[in-house]
């Protein structure tokens, strides 16, 4: 090769972002997503009109005229509720990802950076929010302190992060170890900037995918919950809608079958789209 | 003369990458005799390496063999069924890789292993074969081999592990031993020994050897016949004899000019006491300690380096030679305040360097600055290669902002890269590149002291002398001062005014070079100068 050609910079992203167009499964699931986030946000200009709204008769069946998904069991628009809803359900798992990464790099930093006692306690830490029953942690979060959107956020976020603590973490220990983290030190890098702007930058690929996934698992986290009753009533959320659907489970499948093929299309281009991740910015794989 | 016992006829080797078939060996012949050493030298990249790998019928998933025979005992290999290759390979052609640490599996001891190998392939019962195995052992001189035969790899050195390799390629008695770069990962001392193990079982068993290596001294050392690559193809082949005293190709000529002379070109040995008044570094007592967790919680001291003393006269280079586990590197770092130190005194231009705390230290890193030897670890992958440079004349120093990448674009004239290369990143360059990155960001803050620690050990030895002669350029034109941390005598013995020599944390001795590599006074200096090979071995006497 001629070092001429080579005089273009390519960086590592740029290359990852090159082995991620390759991949096929990972590119629908991208579409998927888009698509999902554009009737987020544009839903309520496409459809408006209060989701919770009694507009026709109850359990109309999907594609009655003007109701394409029919109506629940007070008579409510399934397809408003749906369009409305993905706008919670995406935010509440972008925001709950949001948390679990900022609080397990924040501690995973600390500890893979620091050593020593600082490491002991916040490890210790994360092995006791690793061992609470999460979903019970959670639902106690949500019903001392109210069932808002804000604090099944936190609640959803203050159980997820030890997976990302750990793996921040390992990171850490290996790429301290390496010489230009030591080279960086001696060029007079403190603290600080070693670890948050020499080794974060290069811990950051296994991060990105987990927190890919995060969104994904805190998506159904928050169905679970609204499932149980343990969310904003007032608010239209995809796990909400099966929540309260669920009595007419036998009588009228599709008000809880519809929300549920909802949330699986988007986990589903969720995980795609981390897989796409992992593949493209794990170096070990991109030479096959 | 009998026939060959294997021939390689017109071998072309492709592997496929994004950018189609690409030959990694084109055209490239070799027949091996019984009994004889054939040497396939090169460097990394050459196709050496995957010349072995396909007449083991091992290329990797992505590489096969694209045109030319392999043929063995009258058959062609490359068109055999894969369980007639398994019955030759191991059964008749063994091979020895380069790195002991990962070719055993770690969760057998040694003695299974090798017990393994004779039951699958020689259908031995289980007990026949345990005691084959600890004959084998016996054979490739592992004290006490009954007892070690229990062991797992972890528990033994790299050069034992190196002769359970052996063992295991020779436990079926195979005709052609291959080893691929055997004692690349081994030391100096633990190599020569090796060598000799190798050099016996080949004269007792009459196996047919391959050896792979990038050393024209070892080659010279251990084959009868040798064949140069380069980029794929053959470029010369011969004797050794003939090849070293009569090389015709360029390449062949500066492999042979890489091997160092460890003979001092004068025998003046008066000035044999390194002797400085006013020296740059002053080192005195210098001790550093880790912590080693054992079992159940217990802790104990291990001393990598034990109270020593040196000088570094400024505008010279001391080298601090060692093999691995001296403690060379660790008493190097603890100089530049990056590894901690325990007790002793360190003065850089006046400065104590070990009594410094929290901003007083980080500005005084600006006066020392280190060349790593990874050139693939030692560079920021995210960072452009200018960035990279200008990291530490942001964080130290009191040039201009504005005048910073002036300067960047000005040390990378100065190591030999084009300033149009600063937007480019770290993978974008080759080893040898990325190390002049590595130069130009130690300059950057115009540091007195320079640790070079094994600057030059991860290159190909023909890069590895231009590097040698940037930095002794670089010296001459800057009056720069080198700690210069290394285990290969030929590098040391071209770079440095005095030596040091450490040993298992202890500085045994120290001296000017002609003295140290003329008349050493220690046993282990005079066994650490044996042990390098050379061409000598190979050299017609001059008449």
């Amino acid at each position: 090769m001629s070092e001429q050609t080579q005089l273009k910079a390519r960086s590592p992203f740029a290359e990852a972002f090159e082995m991620f167009r390759r991949n096929h499964a990972a590119l629908a699931g991208l579409a998927v997503l888009l698509a999902i986030i554009a009737v987020a946000i544009l839903g309520p200009v496409l459809y408006p009109g209060n989701p919770f709204d009694m507009v026709w008769a109850p359990f109309t069946t999907p594609g009655t005229e003007g109701y394409l998904l029919g109506t629940d069991y007070l008579g409510r628009d399934l397809l408003s509720l749906l369009i409305h809803g993905a706008r919670v359900s995406l935010t509440v798992g972008l925001a709950a990802a949001f948390v679990t990464v900022t609080i397990g790099i924040t501690i995973g930093a600390l500890a893979g950076f620091y050593r020593g006692w600082v490491e002991e306690v916040l490890m210790r830490l994360t092995e006791f929010f690793q061992v609470l029953p999460t979903l019970l942690f959670s639902m106690v979060i949500v019903a001392l302190f109210g069932a808002s959107l804000l604090m099944i956020t936190i609640a959803i976020g203050l159980v997820s992060w030890p997976a990302v603590a750990r793996i921040t973490r390992a990171e850490f220990l290996r790429i301290r170890e390496l010489e230009y983290v030591t080279a960086a030190r001696a060029g007079g890098v403190r603290n600080g900037g070693l670890m948050f702007r020499v080794i974060l930058p290069n811990a950051l690929p296994p991060i990105i995918v987990q927190a890919a996934l995060m969104v994904g698992s805190a998506i159904l986290f928050e169905a679970g919950l609204s499932f149980l009753g343990l969310t904003d009533p007032n608010v239209a959320s995809w796990g909400q809608i099966i929540g309260s659907n669920r009595q007419y489970i036998l009588d009228a499948s599709y008000t809880v079958t519809v929300p549920g093929i909802a949330i699986f299309i988007t986990v589903l281009a969720i995980s795609l789209v981390g897989d796409g991740l992992n593949d493209a910015l794990n170096p070990k794989l991109r030479e096959r | 003369m009998s026939a060959p016992l294997l021939s390689v006829e017109n071998l072309r080797i492709e592997l496929a990458t994004r950018g189609g078939m690409v030959p990694v060996v084109d055209d490239l012949s070799l027949w091996l005799n019984p009994g004889e050493t054939l040497s396939i030298v090169g460097e990394s990249g050459s196709g050496k390496s995957m010349t072995a790998l396909a007449v083991m019928g091992l290329l990797p998933r992505i590489g096969r063999v694209a045109n030319g025979r392999i043929m063995f005992e009258g058959q062609d290999m490359t068109q055999m069924e894969d369980a007639a290759l398994r019955r030759i390979r191991g059964n008749q052609i063994g091979m020895i890789f380069q790195e002991p640490m990962t070719s055993l599996n770690p969760v057998y001891t040694v003695g299974e292993q090798i017990a393994e190998v004779l039951r699958h392939h020689q259908n031995q019962s289980a007990a026949e074969a345990w005691g084959n195995a600890i004959d084998l052992l016996d054979a490739v001189r592992i004290p006490n081999a009954k007892g070690r035969a229990g062991t797992y790899p972890h528990e033994m050195s790299g050069g034992q592990r190196q002769r359970v390799m052996i063992a295991m390629a020779l436990a079926c008695r195979p005709k052609i031993l291959i080893a691929d770069e055997p004692t690349t990962a081994l030391d100096v001392t633990v190599q020569a020994e090796i060598f000799d193990l190798m050099r016996d079982l080949a004269r007792e068993t009459q196996t047919a050897t391959i050896l792979i290596t990038h050393d024209m001294g070892v080659v010279a050392e251990m084959a009868d016949r040798v064949v140069v690559m380069l980029k794929g193809r053959k470029v010369e082949d011969g004797t050794v004899v003939d090849l070293v005293n009569r090389p015709q190709h360029d390449y062949t000529k500066s492999l042979i000019a890489s091997v160092p002379h460890l003979t001092p070109e004068t025998r003046d040995t008066s000035a044999a006491q390194v002797e400085i008044d006013q020296p740059l570094l002053s080192v005195r007592d210098l001790t550093v300690q880790f912590p080693v967790k054992k079992r159940f919680g217990k802790r104990e001291i291990f001393t990598a380096v034990n109270g020593i003393s040196f000088d570094v006269e400024r505008g010279k280079t001391l080298a601090i030679v060692g093999e691995s586990g001296s403690g060379k590197t660790t008493a190097a770092l603890a100089v530049a305040r990056l590894v901690a130190a325990q007790a002793g005194q360190v003065t850089l231009d006046g400065t104590d360097m070990l009594s410094l705390e929290g901003e007083a230290l980080r500005q005084a890193r600006a006066n020392v600055q280190v060349i790593f030897q990874d050139p693939y670890s030692s560079l920021n992958p995210r960072l452009r290669a200018g960035a990279i440079v200008r990291e530490p004349m942001d964080n130290l120093g009191n040039l201009p902002a504005a005048q910073r990448d002036a300067r960047v674009a000005e040390l990378f004239e100065q190591v030999g890269l084009e300033p149009a290369q600063m937007q480019l990143f770290p993978h974008q360059f080759s080893g040898g590149q990325r190390q002049r990155i590595s130069i130009a960001r130690a300059l950057s803050t115009n540091p007195s002291l320079i640790i070079c620690d094994e600057a030059v050990s991860a290159l190909d030895v023909i890069i590895q002398a231009q590097i040698l002669d940037l930095l002794h350029d670089l010296q001459r034109e800057l009056d720069l001062t080198y700690l210069f941390i290394s285990h290969d005598l030929g590098v040391v013995q071209q770079m440095c005014d005095h030596v040091a020599v450490m040993y298992m944390g202890d500085i045994v001795e120290y001296g000017t070079r002609n003295a140290v590599f003329a008349e050493p006074t220690q046993a282990y200096t005079r066994n650490l100068l044996a042990a390098v090979p050379s061409v000598e071995s190979a050299k017609e006497p001059v008449q």
